[in-house]
């Protein structure tokens, strides 16, 4: 009798232990849990089919606002994906690369430098640290980065990360348009925008600017401690590990005052990076060649805007298909299928912020705000409207299929 | 480590274990004596010489004072032909004068530390203050000192063992270890309650076995201990904090925020406080020891006085014991008593009145101005005290006139309306009180009073409440937690032969599921933890 008491007892702690975790750990997982666009294209990166990419990008967030996977692949046939979070420090880069690698292995990784243009007093944040670490699979790769970067009483957060995000509840409902989003990428298996996310600005810089003069320009910073030992540390790594396929660049910003001893640190990175026998391209010294417009290009000092982006992305794949000559992957139907899924997105995307920059200009609205458009519910079903109504032929197939399906 | 970390709750699960597994089981006291100084030392190491000196004096003067009382006994048996009765009763006035040497020998030593420790600069600052006012050269230096932790909590706890000894309702304790333990028990060191001997220590020492059934409850206390502490205090304080951050900042906010902070004030200080009690004693429990309970529902008190009865009931207990009645039944007062019926007004029928409950009231004050002290040493919390002493004073000195006019008016008393409007009437008192709590300082208590009358305005209200450090949602969330508290007491308050516990036990058991898991689901999810938020220590650990 007294065994049957304890068996039951037993059973009844294990099912309500058991039910505590469960939900901790899906709470956890899904919902309580950075969510933002930084999470949605990380998650893509990671649902793309293995080794089905021909470039991965690296970067912050000028990569993600530059460059365009879904033109690249409409123009150029490239599958590529621009594997960036938002303001990514220096400690990021080494870990993004072998995460790239283990993942994608791809023809090229192309590495954008702004995370080793932090000096030592101006190092992001850990919310920055976050946008990736949170965000990328519990491996080797992630607990290396938790053990190196953060002091030991602070991992627990990391391990654990519903004591961080608990608090998270408050921000729904409006959190729900990426908590929603996610769901649907991970299920349908790839992201439709590819990683992209732009704001409809036509920003009009003020004041005196460099960009002109920056081809000519040889001058150097010294770079900051921690950025110059990561960066050291990456290309040790890229060596040792005989890993070739890798060229490191500098996307276009607009370069003021301040944005000048930026562009001399960037040139110090250039000769660390070229004496270890890596190739470097700063774009920001071919504005020219790329057609650049810096009253047209930008929405804000660092970012490009879509008339930007589209110029960008064919430059480098100009590049990168002639220079360096990668060439695209043979894709199976269904990859195809997805890809062709990216461009029409990326299409919606361009009509919507030509239409939105057009308003705004009309306004005579020129500062550094707007209309941001990335992966989240609300701008897929925005972009999709305006879509509809103004370019009906981009949806020309669906009207095939319902005519074949009646 | 505090009682609401994660590495209590295993420190508490680790000590189970330990003390439930050990084979011998009038040795079990003794992992619960190692616990508690480990506990100890973690929080405070530096000032345990504290804690053993109180409790080393406590029990060496314990046993000296039952060694005075045998020896004086066995010599008056010794001598109980020989001596007359003038002889005898010297000789027993001579005994009681050296016990009560002895016993304020201890007083002294032990109250004097937490005396210096706590009210020194206070009493500097006071003394240099008057002596700054008659232009005297001197200035009392002020000091950097710090409390040890649970100093209040442990050192009320030893004087009462003290007196006990010295009115001979306990026996001295001979085991240094075991006294020990009883001072320093980990679950209650850090907020009380504050525990008699008779009552905790044959608890302490005896080996419990264990019991699934306390295990559980004690469980319960503790999630709904962290529920009150981790969801509700810690968000509340969030915005409280935001008020009284600085004095300069407390002085721009309007009365409908002060009036607001106060309410609020109202709820964190209960969940805060009755939250950490049900942790301390959901964890005895695990360990088969019942501590007494702090709380009895206190905002449904209909006077003030039942109010105390019901709020923070240990230090409540302890005064009535060791300070209220011995002073009320004390030479001068009852003399004071005597004289004022000798007088005309003393032959009236209020004067009759007064006489009578005269030292009653008089103690109340003295003992609610102690209340006060022992809070904190600053004027604000003498006025809270006063402010209590008052009220509790004047209603008993007016007690006929308030049963007149209830008669006069045909008052039923049993009538719900009435029982209500009692209730808030008490309420408003107790939050008056609160007032000197909040507040930075004395004149800022007394300003927050006035804005309560000349400066309401809801929508500047309303637009100060916003920037205090909590949303919208977290104001619903409070709402709804209050509710809950709310209406939980209700039923507390309608089966109070019962607990809650017992209740749910006869429940089915998917019932029982569902709130547990709702319980530890709220706490993890709306929990004011982790690196986000920075942790509230327990109100009354200063104390």
């Amino acid at each position: 009798m007294k065994k049957k008491l304890y068996i039951t007892r037993a059973i009844k702690i294990i099912c309500f232990a058991l039910a505590v975790v469960i939900s901790t750990y899906l709470l956890q997982a899904y919902v309580l849990k950075r969510n933002d666009n930084n999470t949605l294209r990380m998650d893509g990166f990671f649902v793309e089919d293995k080794e089905s990419l021909d470039v991965v990008y690296i970067g912050a967030s000028d990569v993600y606002a530059g460059y365009s996977a879904g033109l690249a692949y409409d123009e150029y046939g490239l599958t590529s994906y621009p594997f960036a979070t938002q303001a990514s420090p220096p400690q990021v880069v080494l870990p993004q690369i072998k995460d790239v690698i283990k993942h994608q292995n791809p023809k090229m990784i192309v590495v954008e430098i702004n995370s080793f243009m932090y000096k030592d007093n101006d190092l992001p944040a850990e919310a920055s640290h976050r946008m990736f670490v949170d965000n990328i699979p519990r491996d080797d790769i992630w607990a290396d980065y938790i053990k190196e970067n953060f002091p030991e009483e602070d991992q627990i957060e990391y391990w654990l990360p519903i004591i961080k995000y608990h608090g998270s509840w408050s921000d729904y409902p409006w959190k729900l348009k990426f908590l929603l989003t996610d769901l649907a990428l991970r299920q349908r298996g790839y992201s439709s925008f590819r990683g992209f996310k732009t704001v409809a600005n036509e920003f009009h810089p003020g004041g005196k600017l460099y960009n002109d003069t920056l081809a000519e320009t040889d001058d150097k910073l010294p770079l900051g401690y921690t950025s110059e030992r990561c960066l050291r540390e990456t290309l040790d790594y890229l060596k040792e590990n005989n890993i070739k396929n890798v060229i490191f660049t500098r996307f276009p910003h607009i370069v003021n005052n301040k944005a000048y001893s930026r562009f001399k640190r960037c040139n110090t990175a250039q000769q660390i990076i070229e004496e270890s026998g890596f190739d470097f391209i700063n774009l920001e010294r071919y504005g020219k060649q790329i057609g650049i417009d810096v009253n047209k290009d930008f929405y804000n000092w660092d970012h490009l805007n879509i008339y930007g982006a589209e110029k960008l992305t064919r430059y480098f794949c100009d590049k990168l298909t002639k220079e360096y000559g990668v060439t695209p992957n043979e894709l199976t139907e269904s990859q195809k299928a997805e890809w062709a899924e990216s461009v029409k997105t990326y299409k919606m995307i361009y009509y919507y912020s030509a239409e939105m920059i057009k308003r705004r200009s009309d306004l005579g609205k020129n500062d550094n705000s707007g209309t941001t458009v990335s992966e989240d519910d609300t701008s897929v079903k925005t972009i999709e409207k305006y879509a509809r109504k103004t370019h009906p032929e981009l949806f020309a197939d669906e009207a095939t299929e319902a005519a074949k399906a009646e | 480590m505090t009682y609401t970390s994660f590495n209590f709750l295993l420190f508490v699960l680790a000590t189970a274990v330990i003390y439930f597994i050990l084979p011998w089981k009038k040795f079990r006291w003794v992992v619960l004596l190692i616990a508690s100084g480990v506990f100890y030392c973690l929080a405070s190491y530096k000032y345990a010489v504290f804690i053993l000196f109180t409790a080393l004096s406590t029990m060496l003067i314990g046993l000296w004072l039952e060694s005075v009382n045998k020896n004086g006994k066995l010599k008056l048996r010794q001598h109980k032909a020989d001596w007359d009765r003038e002889a005898k009763k010297k000789f027993k006035n001579d005994l009681k004068v050296k016990k009560r040497w002895i016993m304020a020998l201890c007083l002294i030593l032990n109250f004097g530390i937490l005396a210096f420790l706590k009210y020194y600069n206070f009493f500097a600052g006071s003394l240099n203050d008057i002596l700054g006012s008659f232009r005297v050269d001197f200035s009392a230096p002020t000091l950097k000192l710090f409390l040890p932790l649970g100093i209040s909590f442990y050192t009320f706890q030893s004087m009462g063992y003290i007196v006990d000894v010295y009115r001979e309702k306990v026996e001295a304790q001979r085991n240094p270890f075991k006294f020990l333990l009883f001072v320093s028990f980990f679950p209650q060191i850090i907020q009380g309650p504050i525990s008699n001997y008779s009552q905790l220590a044959s608890q302490l020492f005896e080996g419990h076995s264990f019991e699934f059934t306390r295990f559980k409850h004690g469980c319960q206390l503790i999630l709904w201990g962290f529920f009150k502490k981790l969801v509700i205090a810690d968000r509340a304080v969030i915005a409280i904090n935001a008020v009284t951050a600085t004095p300069e900042g407390y002085n721009g906010y309007g009365g409908t925020t002060l009036t607001f902070t106060i309410l609020l004030y109202s709820l964190q200080l209960y969940a805060d406080f009755s939250g950490g009690i049900d942790i301390s004693r959901g964890v005895a429990q695990i360990f088969g020891i019942d501590m007494i309970d702090n709380f009895k529902r206190p905002y449904f008190s209909k006077t003030i006085n039942e109010y105390w009865r019901r709020w923070h009931i240990s230090l409540g207990a302890w005064m009535k014991d060791y300070i209220f009645n011995p002073l009320a039944i004390s030479g001068p007062f009852l003399n004071a008593s005597k004289k004022m019926r000798g007088t005309r007004f003393g032959k009236t029928k209020a004067g009759a009145h007064i006489a009578k409950v005269l030292p009653t009231a008089f103690a109340s004050l003295i003992v609610f101005l102690l209340v006060g002290v022992w809070h904190g040493a600053s004027y604000k919390y003498v006025a809270f005290g006063l402010w209590n002493g008052v009220i509790i004073m004047l209603s008993t000195l007016m007690q006929p006139l308030f049963d007149g006019v209830v008669d006069k008016l045909h008052i039923n008393r049993k009538n719900p309306f009435f029982c209500f409007f009692q209730m808030f009437r008490t309420f408003i008192v107790v939050l008056v009180g609160y007032v000197f709590d909040v507040a930075p300082t004395f004149e800022h208590g007394m300003m927050t009073i006035g804005r309560f009358f000349t400066d309401q305005n809801f929508e500047r209200g309303i637009d100060e409440i916003n920037t205090l450090g909590l949303s919208f949602k977290d104001y619903i969330l409070l709402g709804i937690c209050t509710v809950t508290l709310l209406v939980i007491s209700i039923i507390q308050e309608r089966h109070s032969d019962t607990t809650m516990r017992e209740m749910l036990d006869k429940k089915p058991f998917i019932l029982r599921f569902v709130l547990y898991f709702i319980c530890v689901m709220a706490v993890i999810i709306f929990g004011i933890y982790g690196s986000g938020y920075a942790a509230a220590d327990f109100v009354y650990m200063q104390f």
